[in-house]
């Protein structure tokens, strides 16, 4: 695997890393895409290759259809549709990135340390999306898997269209939070301002609050998964609750 | 197959015209990217919706493939062909039959059959690898109706593209609302920046934008100012007479003209034609024509065949073909349909783009601004 000139390889306590100060947004989209899965992979799994990027001022389809193990810094802010259908990469930026902000992503993480506009995580089929400020509108929409985190609060009709997958929302929500037909996994903090139709929360069942408790520190996100409520179809709950051991753990 | 034009005729040259050597036009179209980068197809003919649910995998896979090498134009995603992880014949990179047989393998410049991406609101099914070797990408706006008339995906297509590994479908098996927009553009005036971003994600193919014509007039301005690389018109949404049809292709034609973006191509989504109205709708201001009404057929004939297979009826003659009997049939049935299509596009070359069609009616003369022929009676 050859290695990109503009990554110069330096060793820090016996692991390897990489020093990109050279890396720039101001290569192009194509030039960096290149110069990225051009960086070899490190050898340990648990230790992602780390580059640094710099260059961001705003613009649109930042890094999109990254399939490399890296790890990637970067300051904001960024325009639309950053970090769209990304497999593998774990990006962590702080600044604030636009709409449909990791669209289609199949794996990895993509952290921002800043708002997202509309429609965050659109169609994700996995991976994780943590947003440390607030998201827009529909965030979550039509996603089939992955997680989107949200420590602050989200926009209007948030899961609209969700097939999959988990929203866990930090803060407050708009209107029409959920879908009737998802099969999304929701979980709020705060208070949403209205629910879809054929939408209720309740409280979270014991398993699921050690799943999300989990996913929180995982996410680098404060709290207590005791303080969340879910957010599902009625059809389910009612469908839960003709399963007599979800409700009752003593059932058996 | 019904002729919906037929009051339009095709006008020949007139009889003392000189011979001269017949035109060597053929009927490829090339489009051109905002970026001006052109994208070549083989024929002004594609498969607007094909119902890709409704056949098994493998031989939807080699249907598709084999109507595109026919030089139609293929909208499917993978997720439509073949399962996760496995390779799609119509998504397939091929060698180059024109490069030199001496080059080196890898000095070939790959090529891909002609194929569109559904780049639905919802994005069900979509993945990042249908953006490799695309031709066209499509940008469906406005609500899709399922066969009950809901505004919604049907169970088969949920499972056919969201199916996990073990096939179970995530969205438990019914059917699921369609959206009208995408979610991730916050208005109409920001569906440019869409545009844009899936120009990158697709560095090979042309961005055209899909529509209903139920609100042309307001609508069609506010999608051309997001510069899209053309626009698809489902007049299929609609049930329009014949004449209707034609002046709707050639109005809008006008509108686009008139809004200074008579440079874009205009594709029909026209319902059922034959491959005369094709031609002629091509004539009236079209530069590509669905022609999903001679693959329907095709689709019903395997599904039928295969449900009756499959309940061991042995209703059709071809309930036991292998899939390459399927292609064989394809080949031929629409075939006749393509060269149809493709010798009337070279007999009206002979004609300069006015003179190309008249009609016996005055109703049609006047309102398409076409000749009247000039008979004794």
């Amino acid at each position: 695997m050859s290695t990109n000139r503009n990554v110069r390889p330096i060793v820090n306590e016996g692991q390897p890393q990489f020093h990109a100060g050279a890396l720039s947004l101001d290569l192009g989209p194509q030039e960096i895409h290149r110069a990225i899965h051009a960086i070899p992979v490190g050898g340990d799994d648990e230790q992602l290759t780390e580059i640094a990027i710099s260059g961001s001022a705003g613009q649109d389809g930042v890094l999109m259809r990254l399939n490399h193990p890296i790890r990637i810094t970067m300051e904001g802010p960024l325009g639309d549709y950053a970090f769209a259908y990304n497999a593998e990469s774990d990006i962590r930026m702080t600044g604030d990135v636009g709409s449909g902000v990791a669209e289609g992503m199949v794996s990895g993480a993509v952290r921002v340390r800043g708002n997202a506009g509309v429609g965050a995580g659109t169609g994700m089929t996995g991976g994780t999306l943590a947003i440390y400020g607030d998201a827009g509108n529909r965030c979550g929409a039509a996603m089939r898997g992955g997680g989107i985190f949200v420590r602050g609060n989200v926009g209007d009709e948030v899961g609209v269209g969700a097939l999959g997958g988990m929203i866990v929302i930090g803060g407050d929500a708009g209107h029409n939070l959920g879908d009737p037909t998802s099969s999304a996994t929701v979980f709020i903090r705060g208070a949403a301002a209205s629910l879809a139709d054929g939408v209720t929360d309740a409280p979270l069942r014991k398993r699921e609050q050690l799943r999300l408790g989990l996913l929180l520190i995982n996410a680098s996100i404060r709290g207590d998964a005791k303080e969340f409520r879910r957010v599902v179809p009625v059809a389910m709950l009612e469908a839960e609750a003709s399963e007599r051991g979800e409700l009752n753990p003593n059932w058996r | 197959m019904n002729e919906r034009l037929e009051k339009i005729c095709f006008l020949p040259p007139v009889s003392d015209t000189p011979w001269v050597g017949a035109p060597s036009d053929d009927c490829s179209i090339s489009l051109e990217r905002l970026d001006a980068k052109k994208v070549s197809l083989p024929l002004p003919l594609f498969w607007y919706d094909p119902p890709w649910a409704e056949i098994e995998m493998n031989t939807a896979d080699s249907i598709a493939a084999a109507v595109a090498r026919l030089g139609v134009t293929v909208s499917a995603l993978r997720r439509d062909l073949v399962v996760v992880d496995e390779e799609s014949e119509l998504h397939l990179a091929v060698s180059d039959e024109n490069a030199d047989e001496g080059a080196e393998e890898t000095d070939r410049e790959a090529s891909y059959l002609p194929r569109m991406l559904p780049y639905r609101p919802e994005r069900y099914g979509v993945s990042d690898r249908d953006f490799d070797g695309a031709a066209v990408v499509d940008v469906r706006l406005a609500m899709r109706r399922d066969p009950d008339g809901r505004f919604a995906f049907t169970p088969d297509e949920i499972t056919r593209w969201v199916a996990t590994q073990d096939q179970t479908s995530i969205s438990g098996g019914s059917w699921v609302p369609a959206a009208s927009f995408p979610p991730d553009v916050d208005g109409m005036e920001k569906l440019g920046g869409k545009i844009r971003q899936l120009r990158m994600l697709a560095p090979d193919a042309v961005v055209l934008v899909s529509i209903s014509p139920h609100r042309l007039v307001d609508e069609l301005h506010e999608v051309l100012k997001s510069q899209p690389d053309g626009i698809i018109l489902r007049l299929n949404e609609l049930d329009l007479d014949p004449l209707d049809l034609a002046r709707f292709v050639q109005k809008t034609r006008g509108m686009m003209d008139d809004l200074a973006y008579g440079h874009l191509p205009l594709w029909i989504v026209p319902g059922e034609i034959s491959a005369d109205d094709a031609v002629k709708l091509i004539q009236l201001g079209a530069n590509a024509v669905a022609v999903d009404s001679w693959c329907r057929e095709l689709v019903d004939e395997i599904r039928d065949a295969q449900q009756n297979a499959s309940a061991g009826s042995g209703y059709s003659s071809y309930s036991s073909s292998s899939v390459q009997t399927w292609i064989d049939w394809v080949e031929y049935e629409l075939g006749s349909h393509v060269e149809r299509f493709d010798g009337l596009m070279h007999s009206v070359s002979y004609q300069s783009p006015g003179q190309r069609l008249a009609t016996l009616s005055d109703k049609w003369a006047e309102s398409l601004s076409i000749p009247k022929l000039n008979l004794p009676f």
